[in-house]
């Protein structure tokens, strides 16, 4: 609800200046970070572990083998998730995702466990179309998923794209607070203006073929993502006190676990 | 309540116990003078310019033949002076007027009127203070200043636009929220924790144009007072300053007008009698153009963006008979920023009545009504629907001041207020095939009362006191609902109320205590204790102020925030004119009730904001020195804060105490105004401080394929260092003799070394190796030019 502010400050900012500057940081010792996701699409669950590292190193994180992995549903199912060939990865092989059940995933490692617990939302709301269009502000071109949002509970939606192929790193976050029982007029990235992206990889144009990822995410998950998005899409005018997101997880530890559902449109970007 | 009482006796046992036992001798003394059965007269009357009948506030009226004998004259150029019958010289006289005397045989009361005039002092002089050092000395308050306007006019500020609360961020012991930030932190405190008041009525968001310009066009005030600390006790509702602008009244002799074109805004400013030697007006207006330049651009969307802010002042004041005045003030200012289909416009509207009347030459009363409302507009179109977001916050005001000097030594002030504040959070409006669903006003109803006396008393020649009492109440009305919640925010019980209902009170006494004692007639100790309560919170996720900032009352949960401060100073003057003014405070200020939000909070739309609350405590100390040249070509100040500003919250950084945003350990600025000769003078102001506290990666993680910043203690870390020279020149035309047209030009440089400082520093993966991340600084205003061209007649 800040956008026009966030746009003056856009103006504004291109009277300022930026530079990379080095800065002598504080190291924390390695932390445990916990990506679990599992979708309603047929696939079995996967978790990634992995280990912090200093800020100024490369972005190779060590990954953690050897936990014990277990994801349960509130029906009854139980499996191990065994580590696969890359290490610091697990994949399930039985237990899959369904619209309204509620799965637990249980993390082990170094003698600590952490617990997390997510709901697949439902019903599942479909993504009806996808359509291009100018952005509102700028010279951009954005993608509108459309759907119809159920009127009644508050329902929470995630969005992924990709241009020809390649992923845009940002992850798009709508909900019907505002909007409940309406169909969706938001395109991707109307936050802030233009695509949403400061990559001009991720910029579309007449031609691309655009794929669209949409997820029904839990409250949780959601909140991880929103949190998420504050730290990595802070603009630097308007900058928070930056905090870690809120992780779903139980023992203090970094990442989410989500059970979501899974559907995805493509479409050729028109002329416009 | 008993423990703020037995506080304020305890101070002022310590006072008395301190400078030995002679003043205690001295109190003793202090009374048979009013014991002598001799006739007591009164005399009263208003200080005046003679040249535009402004009022001249502060303006010392004494006796030549009773030294120590006077008194100051009142907001509104009122003087009180009660003395045994008699013949006496009375003088009159303030800082850049000619002093005026004048020989009165005084056997009743009787009424006396001064006009001074300007000058006075050799033409190449520049006094930086509104106030005569002296009164610094011999008033009991400490942590006060007086910024008068026409002394800063000179100052070079960004875009050369003057504006009086980014001047007054150069005063020790406060501090600019930001580059180019007209919002402030005052001792510690944080950005809403300021009463601004603008002819009395409080200015809820005193920026323009995302806070770089002040809502004060200069043109229209006179002069801004400041306390830091140890306020008088007929202020109330903010926890570390109060900041007192005062609008000119307007030339009650002839019509005049002045103005400025400057590099981004235009002024004009109109004033003259309504009749003269009764009644003057002042209407001023000023508008930016920003947004021509944005015309210019060859991006479509900056083509198509608007980006203005206006605002017009008006005041009119009539004498209705010599006990009777009447005051009309108002302002109003509006901001538009517009990007494509997005619009967002806010300001602040306000008026004051006041009416002045005397009840007898010795009770001096004033009665105000005043309408304060601050709100925001957002127009947002989606496929071709529109809908709007609105917020407002409107207070109606009704206070009532009584100033009463029973004799020389005594100043009895008391009177109460009330403020009904209607506090609306954003709600959306919204057509029924709109892309989103309308959501309900919620306006939050309350009512503030306060009633406060306070003495001042000029015990002795070298003791000076001033006790002071607030009783302060806030009451939350209905209709509406109110909830509580349990420690992770989730809703324990909800009640809805009616209309009117009284949904939860709090009663607060606020004891406010100051105390002098001269050492010379240079040289004076003050000490000071202070209670304030804040009954209104606002919530900001962003470093500066935004248009959309939230403001939430005092509620169930919410409680009043308070602050006790405790401070000391020690105040010089040197030269035989005052030359030079040196003080050195110290203060302490515990806080209490402080409110943030959890971490990670969603604040606007949030309609349910009471459950992220999080409640704590605060500490803020520190030591403010302050040398001032006052006389001679070249004037100026340099001050210096050493001080500390902390927050402790259980639900924040694992409990752990954690230094404020605002925490800035050093903090030096330097003023230096030299006259060159009759045309040029020059200004310089030098700013450097310690950076910000902020919170630096402590790692990386990977999360969603991506290098995730892993954030430690929160604002564990620092800014770098700021450091700034802005650079002045002003070109006054030599006045033509028998023309009434001045003009004159200034020219000033912001930040003259391009120094990149940093406004603020975020972290990224590197756009052009993925494998690695970066700490990017980003730095507003490198080097800005301006000149401004302004005019009277």
């Amino acid at each position: 609800m800040k956008y026009p502010l966030v746009l003056a400050a856009a103006l504004l900012l291109t009277a300022s200046c930026q530079k990379v500057v080095t800065l002598d940081l504080q190291n924390a010792d390695p932390q445990l970070a916990i990506e679990g996701n599992l979708a309603d699409d047929g696939q079995p669950c996967t978790v990634l572990l992995s280990r912090s590292v200093d800020y100024t190193q490369t972005n190779t994180f060590p990954a953690v083998s050897g936990a014990t992995v277990t994801l349960s549903d509130d029906a009854g199912g139980l499996e191990k998730l065994a580590e696969t060939s890359t290490p610091g990865q697990y994949r399930g092989s039985k237990l899959l995702g369904q619209p309204g059940r509620r799965y637990t995933l249980r993390v082990e490692t170094g003698g600590q466990s952490y617990v997390a617990a997510s709901t697949l939302p439902s019903p599942v709301v479909a993504l009806t179309g996808l359509r291009a269009q100018k952005s509102v502000v700028g010279n951009n071109i954005q993608v509108v998923p459309e759907y119809q949002d159920p009127a009644g509970p508050r329902n929470y939606y995630l969005f992924r794209q990709y241009r020809n192929g390649r992923l845009n790193k940002n992850i798009f976050l709508q909900t019907d607070e505002f909007t409940d029982g309406k169909s969706n007029a938001r395109a991707l990235g109307s936050g802030g203006g233009g695509g949403g992206s400061t990559d001009d990889a991720d910029k579309l144009a007449t031609g691309d073929s655009v794929r669209v990822e949409m997820q029904n995410v839990d409250p949780d998950a959601y909140e991880y993502f929103r949190t998420l998005n504050q730290i990595l899409q802070g603009n630097p005018l308007f900058s928070i006190t930056p905090t870690n997101p809120k992780s779903n997880f139980s023992g203090g530890v970094l990442g989410y676990f989500s059970a979501h559902s899974r559907r995805q449109r493509s479409l050729v970007v028109p002329p416009l | 309540m008993k423990l703020p009482l037995t506080l304020l006796s305890l101070r002022f046992h310590l006072f008395l116990a301190a400078p030995a036992g002679g003043v205690l001798g001295l109190l003793a003394c202090a009374s048979p003078q009013a014991a002598q059965a001799q006739a007591r007269v009164t005399l009263s009357g208003t200080v005046k310019d003679a040249k535009t009948g402004e009022d001249l506030t502060g303006a010392s009226v004494h006796l030549v033949e009773l030294p120590g004998v006077g008194a100051a004259a009142n907001a509104y150029g009122f003087y009180s002076l009660t003395v045994p019958a008699g013949t006496y010289t009375v003088e009159a006289s303030f800082v850049g007027y000619q002093a005026q005397r004048r020989k009165v045989t005084a056997e009743k009361s009787q009424r006396f009127d001064f006009k001074l005039s300007p000058g006075g002092q050799e033409l190449t002089e520049v006094v930086v203070t509104g106030r005569s050092a002296q009164a610094n000395i011999s008033k009991a308050q400490a942590g006060v200043e007086v910024l008068d306007l026409k002394q800063i006019a000179k100052v070079p500020v960004l875009f050369g636009e003057k504006d009086v609360l980014k001047t007054l961020t150069l005063l020790p012991g406060i501090k600019s929220a930001g580059e180019g930030s007209s919002g402030f932190t005052v001792r510690g405190g944080n950005v809403d924790q300021n009463l601004i008041l603008l002819d009395e009525a409080p200015v809820y968001n005193a920026s323009h144009l995302l806070g770089f310009f002040s809502t004060f066009n200069s043109d229209a005030i006179r002069d801004l007072t400041v306390f830091k600390g140890g306020m008088p006790a007929q202020y109330g509702g903010r926890l570390s300053s109060v900041v007192d602008i005062k609008m000119k009244d307007g030339n009650n002799q002839e019509l005049h007008g002045s103005g400025g074109i400057g590099l981004i805004a235009s002024r004009l400013a109109l004033e003259g009698p309504i009749v003269k030697d009764k009644g003057s007006f002042l209407v001023t207006g000023r508008r930016t153009y920003a947004d021509v330049f944005l015309k210019l651009s060859s991006n479509e969307t900056t083509k198509s963006s608007s980006l203005y802010f206006y605002d017009f002042n008006a005041k009119a004041n009539y004498t209705l008979s010599p006990s009777n005045r009447l005051y009309f003030s108002g302002y109003l200012g509006r901001d538009a920023l517009g990007v494509g289909n997005f619009g967002n416009n806010y300001g602040n509207q306000t008026a004051t009545l006041r009416l002045n009347h005397l009840f007898s030459d010795r009770l001096f009363s004033n009665t105000s009504l005043i309408f304060s409302k601050y709100s925001y507009q957002i127009n947002i179109k989606v496929n071709n629907q529109d809908f709007s977001i609105d917020s407002d916050i409107k207070d109606w005001n009704l206070k009532q001041d009584f100033e009463f000097s029973p004799s020389t030594t005594q100043t009895l002030r008391f009177g109460a207020q009330a403020i009904y504040h209607t506090i609306t959070p954003g709600h959306v409006t919204a057509a029924a095939d709109a892309a989103v669903n309308p959501t309900p006003a919620r306006p939050n109803y309350s009512l503030e009362t306060a009633a406060y006396a306070s003495y001042e008393w000029h015990a002795t020649e070298s003791l000076d006191f001033a006790a002071g009492l607030r009783l302060s109440d806030f009451a939350l009305l209905g209709a509406g609902t109110y909830s509580t919640y349990d420690n992770s925010g989730r809703v324990v019980a909800s009640q809805q109320y009616g209309s009117g209902q009284v949904i939860k009170t709090y009663l607060n006494l606020e004891p406010r205590f100051a105390a002098s004692y001269q050492l010379s007639a240079a040289t004076a100790l003050k000490a000071g204790y202070a209670r304030n309560v804040q009954n209104l919170h606002l919530l900001s996720n962003s470093a500066s102020t935004s248009p959309t900032d939230l403001y939430i009352p005092t509620s169930v949960n919410v409680k009043p925030e308070l602050a006790d401060q405790l401070s000391a100073g020690y105040f010089r003057t040197l030269g035989a004119k005052e030359d030079y003014a040196f003080s050195a405070e110290v203060y302490y200020k515990w806080l209490q009730n402080q409110v943030d939000y959890r971490n990670g909070t969603q604040l606007q739309g949030n309609q349910d904001v009471e459950s992220t609350l999080v409640f704590g405590q605060g500490r803020a100390y520190g030591i403010e020195f302050l040398v001032k040249k006052q006389t001679g070509r070249l004037t100026g100040w340099l001050g210096y804060t050493l001080s500390k500003s902390q927050r402790q919250f259980n639900d924040i950084n694992n409990g752990a105490r954690f230094n404020a945003r605002q925490d800035r350990p050093n903090d030096l600025s330097v003023v230096a105004l030299y006259q060159l000769n009759a045309k040029w003078s020059l200004a310089a102001t030098f700013v450097a401080s310690t950076g910000n506290a902020v919170t630096y990666p402590v790692g990386k993680y990977l999360v969603a394929g991506q290098a995730v910043p892993l954030y430690g203690a929160r604002n564990a870390d620092r800014l770098p260092a700021y450091r700034r020279l802005d650079l002045g020149a002003t070109y006054e035309k030599p006045h033509q003799e028998g023309h009434r047209f001045h003009s004159s030009w200034n020219f000033s440089v912001y930040n003259a070394l391009g120094r990149e400082n940093p406004y603020s520093i975020t972290f990224q993966t590197d756009p052009n190796d993925p494998t690695k991340t970066q700490a990017v600084q980003t730095s507003l205003f490198k080097m800005v030019p301006s000149a401004t061209y302004n005019f009277s007649f």
